[in-house]
Protein backbone atom coordinates (compact mmCIF):
# COMPACT_ATOMS: atom_id res chain seq x y z
CA UNK A 1 0.00 0.00 0.00
CA UNK A 2 1.48 3.36 -1.07
CA UNK A 3 -0.54 5.60 1.11
CA UNK A 4 -0.81 5.18 4.86
CA UNK A 5 -2.24 7.84 7.11
CA UNK A 6 -3.52 8.29 10.64
CA UNK A 7 -6.53 10.26 9.42
CA UNK A 8 -7.99 10.32 5.90
CA UNK A 9 -10.55 13.00 5.18
CA UNK A 10 -13.05 12.54 2.37
CA UNK A 11 -14.00 15.95 0.93
CA UNK A 12 -12.27 19.31 1.29
CA UNK A 13 -15.19 21.68 1.89
CA UNK A 14 -15.81 23.66 5.07
CA UNK A 15 -16.10 20.41 7.03
CA UNK A 16 -13.06 18.65 5.59
CA UNK A 17 -10.85 21.71 6.04
CA UNK A 18 -11.73 22.20 9.72
CA UNK A 19 -11.50 18.47 10.43
CA UNK A 20 -8.06 18.30 8.80
CA UNK A 21 -6.78 21.26 10.81
CA UNK A 22 -7.99 19.78 14.07
CA UNK A 23 -6.50 16.36 13.25
CA UNK A 24 -3.16 17.91 12.31
CA UNK A 25 -3.23 19.95 15.53
CA UNK A 26 -3.31 16.64 17.43
CA UNK A 27 -0.19 15.59 15.55
CA UNK A 28 -1.93 13.06 13.31
CA UNK A 29 -0.60 12.36 9.83
CA UNK A 30 -3.51 13.68 7.80
CA UNK A 31 -4.65 13.44 4.17
CA UNK A 32 -7.48 15.30 2.42
CA UNK A 33 -9.00 13.65 -0.65
CA UNK A 34 -11.03 16.12 -2.71
CA UNK A 35 -13.03 15.32 -5.82
CA UNK A 36 -12.79 18.82 -7.34
CA UNK A 37 -9.69 20.58 -8.63
CA UNK A 38 -9.67 22.93 -5.64
CA UNK A 39 -10.57 22.93 -1.97
CA UNK A 40 -13.51 24.82 -0.44
CA UNK A 41 -16.60 22.94 -1.62
CA UNK A 42 -19.79 25.00 -1.78
CA UNK A 43 -18.03 27.92 -0.08
CA UNK A 44 -16.46 28.74 -3.46
CA UNK A 45 -19.85 29.37 -5.01
CA UNK A 46 -21.24 31.44 -2.13
CA UNK A 47 -19.75 34.79 -3.14
CA UNK A 48 -22.00 36.83 -0.81
CA UNK A 49 -20.91 37.87 2.66
CA UNK A 50 -22.21 36.72 6.04
CA UNK A 51 -19.64 33.97 6.64
CA UNK A 52 -17.30 33.84 9.61
CA UNK A 53 -19.31 36.02 11.98
CA UNK A 54 -19.10 33.34 14.67
CA UNK A 55 -15.84 31.63 13.79
CA UNK A 56 -13.63 34.59 12.89
CA UNK A 57 -15.80 37.39 14.36
CA UNK A 58 -15.54 38.96 10.91
CA UNK A 59 -17.89 39.33 7.98
CA UNK A 60 -16.41 37.34 5.09
CA UNK A 61 -17.57 35.99 1.74
CA UNK A 62 -17.59 32.21 1.16
CA UNK A 63 -14.33 32.07 -0.85
CA UNK A 64 -12.57 34.26 1.73
CA UNK A 65 -13.81 31.99 4.52
CA UNK A 66 -12.43 28.95 2.69
CA UNK A 67 -9.14 30.74 2.00
CA UNK A 68 -8.62 31.39 5.72
CA UNK A 69 -8.71 27.65 6.38
CA UNK A 70 -6.64 26.75 3.31
CA UNK A 71 -3.89 29.18 4.40
CA UNK A 72 -3.74 27.52 7.81
CA UNK A 73 -3.74 24.04 6.29
CA UNK A 74 -0.85 24.93 4.00
CA UNK A 75 1.20 25.81 7.07
CA UNK A 76 0.60 22.35 8.57
CA UNK A 77 1.89 19.11 7.21
CA UNK A 78 -1.45 18.04 5.79
CA UNK A 79 -1.29 16.18 2.47
CA UNK A 80 -3.87 17.13 -0.11
CA UNK A 81 -4.84 15.24 -3.24
CA UNK A 82 -7.32 17.03 -5.48
CA UNK A 83 -9.33 15.52 -8.32
CA UNK A 84 -9.42 12.47 -6.11
CA UNK A 85 -12.83 10.86 -5.91
CA UNK A 86 -13.28 8.35 -3.13
CA UNK A 87 -15.44 5.56 -4.55
CA UNK A 88 -15.41 3.31 -1.53
CA UNK A 89 -14.46 3.21 2.13
CA UNK A 90 -14.28 -0.19 3.78
CA UNK A 91 -14.94 -0.99 7.42
CA UNK A 92 -11.22 -1.64 7.94
CA UNK A 93 -10.58 1.87 6.59
CA UNK A 94 -9.18 1.21 3.18
CA UNK A 95 -10.24 3.94 0.78
CA UNK A 96 -10.50 3.37 -2.95
CA UNK A 97 -9.67 6.54 -4.83
CA UNK A 98 -9.89 7.51 -8.50
CA UNK A 99 -7.67 10.26 -9.90
CA UNK A 100 -7.17 11.17 -13.58
CA UNK A 101 -3.36 11.12 -13.23
CA UNK A 102 -2.75 8.38 -10.70
CA UNK A 103 -5.62 6.16 -11.85
CA UNK A 104 -7.23 4.04 -9.17
CA UNK A 105 -5.32 3.68 -5.93
CA UNK A 106 -5.88 2.82 -2.30
CA UNK A 107 -5.28 4.66 0.92
CA UNK A 108 -5.06 2.94 4.28
CA UNK A 109 -6.02 5.00 7.28
CA UNK A 110 -6.43 4.41 10.99
CA UNK A 111 -9.42 6.75 11.11
CA UNK A 112 -11.62 8.29 8.43
CA UNK A 113 -13.69 11.49 8.51
CA UNK A 114 -16.49 11.54 5.94
CA UNK A 115 -17.09 15.15 4.79
CA UNK A 116 -18.55 14.58 1.32
CA UNK A 117 -21.28 17.22 1.62
CA UNK A 118 -24.86 17.16 0.43
CA UNK A 119 -26.84 16.96 -2.79
CA UNK A 120 -30.23 18.08 -4.06
CA UNK A 121 -33.05 15.61 -4.44
CA UNK A 122 -33.71 16.02 -8.12
CA UNK A 123 -37.00 14.42 -9.08
CA UNK A 124 -39.25 17.03 -7.45
CA UNK A 125 -40.09 19.33 -10.35
CA UNK A 126 -40.90 16.78 -13.05
CA UNK A 127 -43.05 14.98 -10.52
CA UNK A 128 -44.85 18.05 -9.25
CA UNK A 129 -45.60 19.26 -12.79
CA UNK A 130 -46.44 15.82 -14.12
CA UNK A 131 -43.98 16.37 -16.96
CA UNK A 132 -41.52 13.79 -18.18
CA UNK A 133 -39.15 16.17 -19.94
CA UNK A 134 -38.34 19.79 -19.21
CA UNK A 135 -37.48 22.63 -21.60
CA UNK A 136 -34.07 24.34 -21.44
CA UNK A 137 -33.67 27.09 -18.88
CA UNK A 138 -34.56 25.21 -15.69
CA UNK A 139 -31.99 24.86 -12.93
CA UNK A 140 -31.86 23.75 -9.34
CA UNK A 141 -30.57 26.39 -6.94
CA UNK A 142 -27.23 24.73 -6.26
CA UNK A 143 -26.71 24.16 -9.98
CA UNK A 144 -27.56 27.78 -10.78
CA UNK A 145 -25.27 29.10 -8.07
CA UNK A 146 -22.42 26.98 -9.36
CA UNK A 147 -22.99 27.96 -13.00
CA UNK A 148 -23.17 31.67 -12.24
CA UNK A 149 -20.36 31.94 -9.73
CA UNK A 150 -17.93 29.16 -10.53
CA UNK A 151 -18.40 29.01 -14.29
CA UNK A 152 -19.56 32.59 -14.92
CA UNK A 153 -22.45 31.50 -17.14
CA UNK A 154 -25.23 33.93 -17.98
CA UNK A 155 -28.41 32.04 -17.25
CA UNK A 156 -31.07 34.26 -18.83
CA UNK A 157 -32.82 37.61 -19.03
CA UNK A 158 -36.03 37.01 -17.10
CA UNK A 159 -36.21 34.65 -14.17
CA UNK A 160 -38.79 33.13 -11.86
CA UNK A 161 -37.62 31.50 -8.65
CA UNK A 162 -39.67 28.74 -7.11
CA UNK A 163 -38.85 28.24 -3.43
CA UNK A 164 -37.99 30.75 -0.73
CA UNK A 165 -35.16 29.25 1.31
CA UNK A 166 -32.10 31.42 1.95
CA UNK A 167 -30.32 30.22 -1.16
CA UNK A 168 -33.35 31.11 -3.32
CA UNK A 169 -33.41 34.63 -1.86
CA UNK A 170 -29.69 35.14 -2.29
CA UNK A 171 -29.86 33.97 -5.90
CA UNK A 172 -32.71 36.41 -6.60
CA UNK A 173 -30.38 39.25 -5.66
CA UNK A 174 -27.46 37.82 -7.55
CA UNK A 175 -29.43 37.23 -10.74
CA UNK A 176 -30.50 40.89 -10.47
CA UNK A 177 -26.86 41.98 -10.18
CA UNK A 178 -26.02 39.87 -13.21
CA UNK A 179 -28.54 41.85 -15.21
CA UNK A 180 -31.56 39.54 -15.16
CA UNK A 181 -35.05 40.70 -14.28
CA UNK A 182 -36.32 38.49 -11.47
CA UNK A 183 -40.07 38.51 -12.03
CA UNK A 184 -41.03 36.92 -8.72
CA UNK A 185 -40.19 34.42 -6.03
CA UNK A 186 -42.97 31.87 -5.41
CA UNK A 187 -43.44 29.72 -2.34
CA UNK A 188 -46.10 27.07 -1.94
CA UNK A 189 -46.12 27.32 1.85
CA UNK A 190 -47.92 30.20 3.60
CA UNK A 191 -44.65 31.67 4.85
CA UNK A 192 -41.21 32.20 3.30
CA UNK A 193 -38.67 29.60 4.39
CA UNK A 194 -35.61 31.84 4.52
CA UNK A 195 -34.64 34.39 7.15
CA UNK A 196 -36.58 37.62 7.14
CA UNK A 197 -33.32 39.53 6.97
CA UNK A 198 -32.69 37.87 3.61
CA UNK A 199 -36.17 38.83 2.42
CA UNK A 200 -35.31 42.42 3.33
CA UNK A 201 -31.83 42.37 1.83
CA UNK A 202 -32.38 40.25 -1.26
CA UNK A 203 -36.00 40.91 -2.32
CA UNK A 204 -37.32 44.13 -0.76
CA UNK A 205 -34.16 46.07 -1.61
CA UNK A 206 -34.77 45.37 -5.29
CA UNK A 207 -38.56 45.35 -5.35
CA UNK A 208 -38.74 41.63 -6.18
CA UNK A 209 -42.22 40.34 -5.30
CA UNK A 210 -42.65 37.29 -3.08
CA UNK A 211 -45.84 35.26 -3.60
CA UNK A 212 -46.51 32.80 -0.81
CA UNK A 213 -49.20 30.09 -1.02
CA UNK A 214 -48.45 29.97 -4.71
CA UNK A 215 -47.59 27.08 -7.00
CA UNK A 216 -46.28 26.70 -10.51
CA UNK A 217 -49.00 24.85 -12.38
CA UNK A 218 -47.60 24.60 -15.92
CA UNK A 219 -44.61 25.51 -18.02
CA UNK A 220 -44.75 27.09 -21.45
CA UNK A 221 -42.10 26.33 -24.05
CA UNK A 222 -41.15 23.11 -25.76
CA UNK A 223 -37.39 23.23 -26.23
CA UNK A 224 -36.72 26.50 -24.45
CA UNK A 225 -38.64 27.85 -21.50
CA UNK A 226 -40.94 30.76 -22.40
CA UNK A 227 -42.73 31.22 -19.12
CA UNK A 228 -44.58 29.64 -16.23
CA UNK A 229 -48.17 29.64 -15.05
CA UNK A 230 -48.58 30.36 -11.37
CA UNK A 231 -51.69 30.09 -9.23
CA UNK A 232 -52.53 30.71 -5.58
CA UNK A 233 -53.36 27.63 -3.49
CA UNK A 234 -56.66 27.19 -1.69
CA UNK A 235 -57.14 25.88 1.85
CA UNK A 236 -56.64 22.33 0.62
CA UNK A 237 -53.42 23.22 -1.19
CA UNK A 238 -55.06 22.97 -4.62
CA UNK A 239 -54.28 25.64 -7.21
CA UNK A 240 -57.16 28.04 -7.86
CA UNK A 241 -57.53 27.72 -11.65
CA UNK A 242 -59.53 30.93 -12.01
CA UNK A 243 -56.66 32.96 -10.61
CA UNK A 244 -53.92 31.31 -12.65
CA UNK A 245 -51.66 33.77 -14.43
CA UNK A 246 -48.81 33.65 -16.90
CA UNK A 247 -45.37 34.97 -16.03
CA UNK A 248 -42.90 35.33 -18.86
CA UNK A 249 -39.41 33.96 -18.17
CA UNK A 250 -36.54 32.17 -19.89
CA UNK A 251 -35.07 30.93 -16.63
CA UNK A 252 -36.66 29.04 -13.79
CA UNK A 253 -34.72 28.29 -10.63
CA UNK A 254 -36.35 25.81 -8.35
CA UNK A 255 -35.44 24.83 -4.89
CA UNK A 256 -35.32 21.18 -3.96
CA UNK A 257 -34.58 19.47 -0.70
CA UNK A 258 -30.94 19.21 0.34
CA UNK A 259 -29.97 15.78 1.62
CA UNK A 260 -26.63 14.36 2.77
CA UNK A 261 -24.78 12.67 -0.09
CA UNK A 262 -25.12 9.26 1.51
CA UNK A 263 -23.52 6.94 -1.10
CA UNK A 264 -20.39 6.19 0.91
CA UNK A 265 -22.37 5.83 4.13
CA UNK A 266 -24.75 3.36 2.53
CA UNK A 267 -21.91 1.28 1.06
CA UNK A 268 -20.35 1.18 4.52
CA UNK A 269 -23.71 0.10 5.93
CA UNK A 270 -23.51 2.83 8.58
CA UNK A 271 -26.49 3.12 10.85
CA UNK A 272 -28.55 5.96 9.37
CA UNK A 273 -30.99 8.51 10.81
CA UNK A 274 -34.32 8.38 9.00
CA UNK A 275 -34.92 12.10 9.39
CA UNK A 276 -31.52 13.70 8.77
CA UNK A 277 -30.80 11.01 6.13
CA UNK A 278 -27.20 11.09 7.38
CA UNK A 279 -25.37 8.65 9.65
CA UNK A 280 -26.15 8.26 13.35
CA UNK A 281 -23.25 9.66 15.38
CA UNK A 282 -22.16 10.20 18.97
CA UNK A 283 -20.89 13.46 20.46
CA UNK A 284 -17.43 12.91 18.91
CA UNK A 285 -19.17 12.45 15.51
CA UNK A 286 -18.14 8.80 15.41
CA UNK A 287 -20.55 6.68 13.36
CA UNK A 288 -21.75 3.14 14.08
CA UNK A 289 -18.43 1.87 12.66
CA UNK A 290 -15.50 2.47 15.02
CA UNK A 291 -12.94 4.92 13.70
CA UNK A 292 -15.24 6.27 11.02
CA UNK A 293 -16.50 9.79 11.69
CA UNK A 294 -18.97 11.97 9.79
CA UNK A 295 -19.51 15.72 9.82
CA UNK A 296 -20.73 18.77 7.88
CA UNK A 297 -23.61 18.53 5.46
CA UNK A 298 -22.72 14.86 4.96
CA UNK A 299 -23.98 14.36 8.52
CA UNK A 300 -26.98 16.68 8.46
CA UNK A 301 -27.97 19.81 6.55
CA UNK A 302 -26.45 22.92 8.09
CA UNK A 303 -27.45 26.53 7.56
CA UNK A 304 -24.19 28.15 8.54
CA UNK A 305 -20.64 27.36 7.51
CA UNK A 306 -19.45 28.47 10.93
CA UNK A 307 -21.50 25.73 12.58
CA UNK A 308 -19.98 23.22 10.17
CA UNK A 309 -16.45 24.33 11.08
CA UNK A 310 -17.04 23.97 14.82
CA UNK A 311 -18.68 20.57 14.41
CA UNK A 312 -15.93 19.32 12.08
CA UNK A 313 -13.22 20.33 14.55
CA UNK A 314 -14.64 17.89 17.04
CA UNK A 315 -14.76 15.13 14.42
CA UNK A 316 -11.17 15.80 13.32
CA UNK A 317 -9.86 15.91 16.85
CA UNK A 318 -11.45 12.62 17.89
CA UNK A 319 -10.49 10.93 14.62
CA UNK A 320 -6.88 11.82 15.42
CA UNK A 321 -7.18 10.62 19.01
CA UNK A 322 -8.76 7.38 17.79
CA UNK A 323 -5.95 6.88 15.25
CA UNK A 324 -3.36 7.46 17.99
CA UNK A 325 -5.07 4.92 20.24
CA UNK A 326 -5.96 7.58 22.79
CA UNK A 327 -9.71 7.47 22.41
CA UNK A 328 -12.29 4.68 22.41
CA UNK A 329 -16.01 5.21 22.89
CA UNK A 330 -17.28 3.54 26.06
CA UNK A 331 -20.16 1.12 26.20
CA UNK A 332 -22.55 3.26 28.19
CA UNK A 333 -24.76 4.95 25.61
CA UNK A 334 -27.32 7.66 26.22
CA UNK A 335 -29.78 8.10 23.39
CA UNK A 336 -30.87 11.61 22.38
CA UNK A 337 -34.46 11.57 21.23
CA UNK A 338 -36.30 14.35 19.39
CA UNK A 339 -39.64 14.88 21.13
CA UNK A 340 -42.53 17.33 20.68
CA UNK A 341 -41.88 20.17 18.24
CA UNK A 342 -38.34 19.02 17.42
CA UNK A 343 -37.66 17.38 14.04
CA UNK A 344 -34.24 15.97 14.79
CA UNK A 345 -31.30 16.13 17.13
CA UNK A 346 -27.60 15.48 16.47
CA UNK A 347 -25.74 13.66 17.98
CA UNK A 348 -28.24 10.85 18.30
CA UNK A 349 -26.07 9.14 20.92
CA UNK A 350 -23.90 10.39 23.76
CA UNK A 351 -21.34 8.19 25.45
CA UNK A 352 -21.81 7.96 29.18
CA UNK A 353 -19.53 9.69 31.59
CA UNK A 354 -19.68 12.93 33.48
CA UNK A 355 -19.23 15.46 30.75
CA UNK A 356 -20.81 18.27 28.85
CA UNK A 357 -22.11 17.64 25.36
CA UNK A 358 -23.38 19.96 22.66
CA UNK A 359 -26.64 18.84 21.09
CA UNK A 360 -28.04 20.61 18.08
CA UNK A 361 -31.65 20.46 17.05
CA UNK A 362 -34.07 21.79 14.48
CA UNK A 363 -37.70 22.73 15.04
CA UNK A 364 -40.66 21.79 12.92
CA UNK A 365 -42.13 25.27 12.57
CA UNK A 366 -41.56 28.90 13.34
CA UNK A 367 -42.08 29.63 17.05
CA UNK A 368 -42.06 32.65 19.34
CA UNK A 369 -41.33 32.36 23.07
CA UNK A 370 -40.83 28.67 23.61
CA UNK A 371 -39.04 26.83 26.34
CA UNK A 372 -36.68 24.11 25.18
CA UNK A 373 -36.51 21.27 27.70
CA UNK A 374 -34.28 18.25 27.98
CA UNK A 375 -35.87 15.46 29.98
CA UNK A 376 -34.17 12.47 31.53
CA UNK A 377 -37.10 10.40 32.74
CA UNK A 378 -39.34 12.82 34.63
CA UNK A 379 -36.54 15.25 35.40
CA UNK A 380 -35.76 18.35 33.39
CA UNK A 381 -31.97 18.44 33.23
CA UNK A 382 -31.68 21.44 30.92
CA UNK A 383 -34.03 24.27 29.98
CA UNK A 384 -33.63 27.39 27.91
CA UNK A 385 -36.07 30.00 26.71
CA UNK A 386 -35.95 30.92 23.03
CA UNK A 387 -37.63 34.16 21.91
CA UNK A 388 -37.53 32.87 18.32
CA UNK A 389 -37.10 29.41 16.82
CA UNK A 390 -37.01 28.92 13.07
CA UNK A 391 -36.91 25.76 10.95
CA UNK A 392 -34.15 27.36 8.88
CA UNK A 393 -31.95 27.80 11.92
CA UNK A 394 -30.18 24.99 13.64
CA UNK A 395 -30.02 25.64 17.38
CA UNK A 396 -27.63 24.16 19.87
CA UNK A 397 -27.47 23.62 23.58
CA UNK A 398 -24.62 22.54 25.81
CA UNK A 399 -25.94 20.01 28.26
CA UNK A 400 -24.21 18.96 31.45
CA UNK A 401 -24.47 15.19 31.80
CA UNK A 402 -23.03 14.84 35.28
CA UNK A 403 -24.76 11.92 36.95
CA UNK A 404 -27.08 11.30 33.99
CA UNK A 405 -27.75 7.65 33.17
CA UNK A 406 -30.93 7.43 31.09
CA UNK A 407 -31.98 8.57 27.62
CA UNK A 408 -32.63 12.24 26.88
CA UNK A 409 -35.83 13.54 25.32
CA UNK A 410 -35.87 17.04 23.83
CA UNK A 411 -39.12 18.97 23.58
CA UNK A 412 -40.66 22.41 23.36
CA UNK A 413 -43.30 23.99 25.57
CA UNK A 414 -45.05 27.33 25.78
CA UNK A 415 -43.22 30.02 27.74
CA UNK A 416 -44.48 33.39 28.93
CA UNK B 1 -44.07 56.21 6.42
CA UNK B 2 -41.70 53.45 5.43
CA UNK B 3 -42.12 49.72 6.10
CA UNK B 4 -39.00 47.68 6.79
CA UNK B 5 -37.93 44.35 8.20
CA UNK B 6 -35.42 44.43 11.03
CA UNK B 7 -32.27 42.44 10.21
CA UNK B 8 -30.70 42.56 13.66
CA UNK B 9 -31.86 39.09 14.72
CA UNK B 10 -33.80 36.11 13.32
CA UNK B 11 -37.09 37.42 14.73
CA UNK B 12 -37.20 39.90 11.83
CA UNK B 13 -39.71 42.37 13.28
CA UNK B 14 -41.89 44.21 10.75
CA UNK B 15 -41.35 47.87 11.52
CA UNK B 16 -42.85 51.15 10.40
CA UNK B 17 -40.74 54.27 10.42
CA UNK B 18 -42.20 57.72 9.98
CA UNK B 19 -40.96 61.27 10.13
CA UNK B 20 -42.95 64.31 11.21
CA UNK B 21 -42.85 66.93 8.47
CA UNK B 22 -43.03 69.77 11.00
CA UNK B 23 -40.00 68.98 13.18
CA UNK B 24 -38.30 66.07 11.42
CA UNK B 25 -38.76 63.81 14.41
CA UNK B 26 -38.45 60.11 13.51
CA UNK B 27 -40.62 57.48 15.19
CA UNK B 28 -40.31 53.71 14.96
CA UNK B 29 -43.09 51.19 15.59
CA UNK B 30 -43.28 47.39 15.50
CA UNK B 31 -39.84 46.69 16.93
CA UNK B 32 -39.56 44.28 19.85
CA UNK B 33 -36.32 45.68 21.18
CA UNK B 34 -34.02 48.68 21.27
CA UNK B 35 -31.69 47.25 18.60
CA UNK B 36 -34.52 47.44 16.11
CA UNK B 37 -35.11 51.09 16.80
CA UNK B 38 -31.44 51.96 16.26
CA UNK B 39 -31.36 49.93 13.06
CA UNK B 40 -34.57 51.52 11.77
CA UNK B 41 -33.28 55.04 12.28
CA UNK B 42 -30.02 54.36 10.43
CA UNK B 43 -31.83 52.48 7.69
CA UNK B 44 -34.31 55.35 7.32
CA UNK B 45 -31.75 58.11 7.13
CA UNK B 46 -28.84 56.46 5.36
CA UNK B 47 -29.26 52.83 4.22
CA UNK B 48 -25.93 51.22 3.39
CA UNK B 49 -24.91 47.84 2.00
CA UNK B 50 -21.81 45.82 1.31
CA UNK B 51 -22.01 44.83 -2.36
CA UNK B 52 -20.77 41.41 -3.46
CA UNK B 53 -20.59 40.68 -7.17
CA UNK B 54 -18.67 39.03 -10.01
CA UNK B 55 -15.83 41.05 -11.54
CA UNK B 56 -15.01 40.28 -15.20
CA UNK B 57 -11.53 38.89 -15.87
CA UNK B 58 -9.83 38.62 -19.26
CA UNK B 59 -10.81 35.57 -21.28
CA UNK B 60 -14.50 35.61 -20.37
CA UNK B 61 -13.92 34.65 -16.75
CA UNK B 62 -14.78 36.36 -13.47
CA UNK B 63 -13.66 36.57 -9.88
CA UNK B 64 -15.86 37.35 -6.93
CA UNK B 65 -15.46 40.79 -5.36
CA UNK B 66 -16.91 43.00 -2.64
CA UNK B 67 -16.88 46.60 -1.56
CA UNK B 68 -14.40 47.02 1.28
CA UNK B 69 -17.06 48.88 3.28
CA UNK B 70 -20.80 49.42 3.15
CA UNK B 71 -21.83 51.94 0.49
CA UNK B 72 -25.00 53.97 -0.08
CA UNK B 73 -27.76 51.64 -1.12
CA UNK B 74 -28.75 53.97 -3.96
CA UNK B 75 -25.36 53.47 -5.55
CA UNK B 76 -25.52 49.67 -5.80
CA UNK B 77 -26.52 49.52 -9.46
CA UNK B 78 -24.05 52.19 -10.49
CA UNK B 79 -21.29 50.28 -8.74
CA UNK B 80 -22.35 47.06 -10.47
CA UNK B 81 -22.30 48.93 -13.80
CA UNK B 82 -18.83 50.22 -13.03
CA UNK B 83 -17.66 46.70 -12.17
CA UNK B 84 -19.15 45.19 -15.33
CA UNK B 85 -17.53 47.86 -17.52
CA UNK B 86 -14.06 46.70 -16.49
CA UNK B 87 -11.88 43.67 -16.95
CA UNK B 88 -9.21 42.54 -14.52
CA UNK B 89 -5.93 41.07 -15.71
CA UNK B 90 -4.76 37.72 -14.36
CA UNK B 91 -3.49 36.78 -11.86
CA UNK B 92 -5.98 38.11 -9.33
CA UNK B 93 -5.46 37.43 -5.64
CA UNK B 94 -7.82 37.75 -2.68
CA UNK B 95 -7.55 41.30 -1.34
CA UNK B 96 -6.36 42.84 -4.63
CA UNK B 97 -7.92 46.27 -5.12
CA UNK B 98 -9.82 46.10 -8.40
CA UNK B 99 -11.33 49.61 -8.24
CA UNK B 100 -10.00 52.21 -5.85
CA UNK B 101 -12.48 54.50 -4.11
CA UNK B 102 -15.35 53.36 -6.31
CA UNK B 103 -17.63 56.28 -7.31
CA UNK B 104 -16.07 58.34 -4.55
CA UNK B 105 -17.71 56.26 -1.85
CA UNK B 106 -14.47 55.87 0.05
CA UNK B 107 -14.77 52.09 -0.41
CA UNK B 108 -12.63 50.00 -2.75
CA UNK B 109 -13.80 47.05 -4.80
CA UNK B 110 -11.56 44.17 -3.73
CA UNK B 111 -11.21 40.61 -5.01
CA UNK B 112 -12.59 37.88 -2.74
CA UNK B 113 -11.23 34.92 -4.71
CA UNK B 114 -8.09 33.96 -6.59
CA UNK B 115 -7.57 33.41 -10.29
CA UNK B 116 -4.23 32.35 -11.68
C1 LIG C 1 -25.88 25.54 -1.85
C2 LIG C 1 -25.55 25.93 -0.44
C3 LIG C 1 -25.52 27.27 -0.05
C4 LIG C 1 -25.17 27.63 1.24
N1 LIG C 1 -25.14 28.96 1.59
C5 LIG C 1 -24.70 29.31 2.82
C6 LIG C 1 -24.59 30.68 3.21
O1 LIG C 1 -24.97 31.56 2.45
N2 LIG C 1 -24.08 30.98 4.43
C7 LIG C 1 -23.67 30.02 5.30
O2 LIG C 1 -23.15 30.32 6.38
N3 LIG C 1 -23.82 28.74 4.97
C8 LIG C 1 -24.33 28.36 3.77
N4 LIG C 1 -24.47 27.04 3.47
C9 LIG C 1 -24.20 26.08 4.54
C10 LIG C 1 -22.72 25.75 4.71
O3 LIG C 1 -21.90 26.74 4.14
C11 LIG C 1 -22.41 24.50 4.06
O4 LIG C 1 -23.25 23.55 4.66
C12 LIG C 1 -20.96 24.10 4.25
O5 LIG C 1 -20.09 24.94 3.54
C13 LIG C 1 -20.85 22.68 3.81
O6 LIG C 1 -19.57 22.21 4.00
P1 LIG C 1 -19.28 20.68 3.77
O7 LIG C 1 -17.80 20.56 3.83
O8 LIG C 1 -20.09 19.85 4.66
O9 LIG C 1 -19.82 20.35 2.29
P2 LIG C 1 -19.29 20.83 0.87
O10 LIG C 1 -18.88 22.22 0.86
O11 LIG C 1 -20.30 20.37 -0.10
O12 LIG C 1 -17.97 19.98 0.67
C14 LIG C 1 -17.97 18.64 0.33
C15 LIG C 1 -16.73 18.38 -0.47
O13 LIG C 1 -16.57 16.99 -0.64
C16 LIG C 1 -16.20 16.73 -1.96
N5 LIG C 1 -16.61 15.36 -2.25
C17 LIG C 1 -17.89 14.88 -2.34
N6 LIG C 1 -17.87 13.56 -2.58
C18 LIG C 1 -16.57 13.18 -2.62
C19 LIG C 1 -15.92 11.93 -2.84
N7 LIG C 1 -16.62 10.81 -3.05
N8 LIG C 1 -14.57 11.90 -2.84
C20 LIG C 1 -13.86 13.04 -2.62
N9 LIG C 1 -14.42 14.25 -2.41
C21 LIG C 1 -15.76 14.32 -2.40
C22 LIG C 1 -16.90 17.78 -2.77
O14 LIG C 1 -16.28 17.99 -4.01
C23 LIG C 1 -16.82 19.00 -1.86
O15 LIG C 1 -15.67 19.77 -2.10
C24 LIG C 1 -24.85 26.64 2.18
C25 LIG C 1 -24.92 25.30 1.82
C26 LIG C 1 -25.28 24.93 0.53
C27 LIG C 1 -25.36 23.48 0.18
Amino acid sequence: MNYEYDVAIVGGGAAGLAAALAAADQGAKTLILEKNASLGGVLNQCIHNGFGLRYFKEDLTGPEYAARFIEQIEKKSVDIITQATVSNVSKDKILTVINPVKGEFQVKAKAVVLCAGCKEKLDDLEKSLGQSSLPQGIYTLMQAQRLINAEYKKLGQKAVIFGSDNLALILARQMTYEGALVQCVCEKEPCAKGLKSNIARCLDDYGIPLYVNTAITKLRGKDKLEGVYIAPLDGKKRPVAAQEKFVECDTLLFSSQFVPDSDLAVKLKLKMDRITLGPVVDETKQTSVEGIFATGSFLHIHDLADDVSFEAQTAGKYAALYAQGQYRADDKKIRVIAGGGIIYAVPQIINGGDKKAVVCFRTEQRHRNKRFNVFCGEDIIFAKRYPVLLPCRLEQAEINLKGIEGDLVLSLEESE
Amino acid sequence: MKKMICVMCPAGCDMEVSQKVSCGEISVAGNDCKKGEVYARIEFINPQRVVTALFPVEGGKAVSCKTSAAVDKDLIFEIIKEIKSREAVKPVKIGDVLIENVLNTGADVVATSNMI
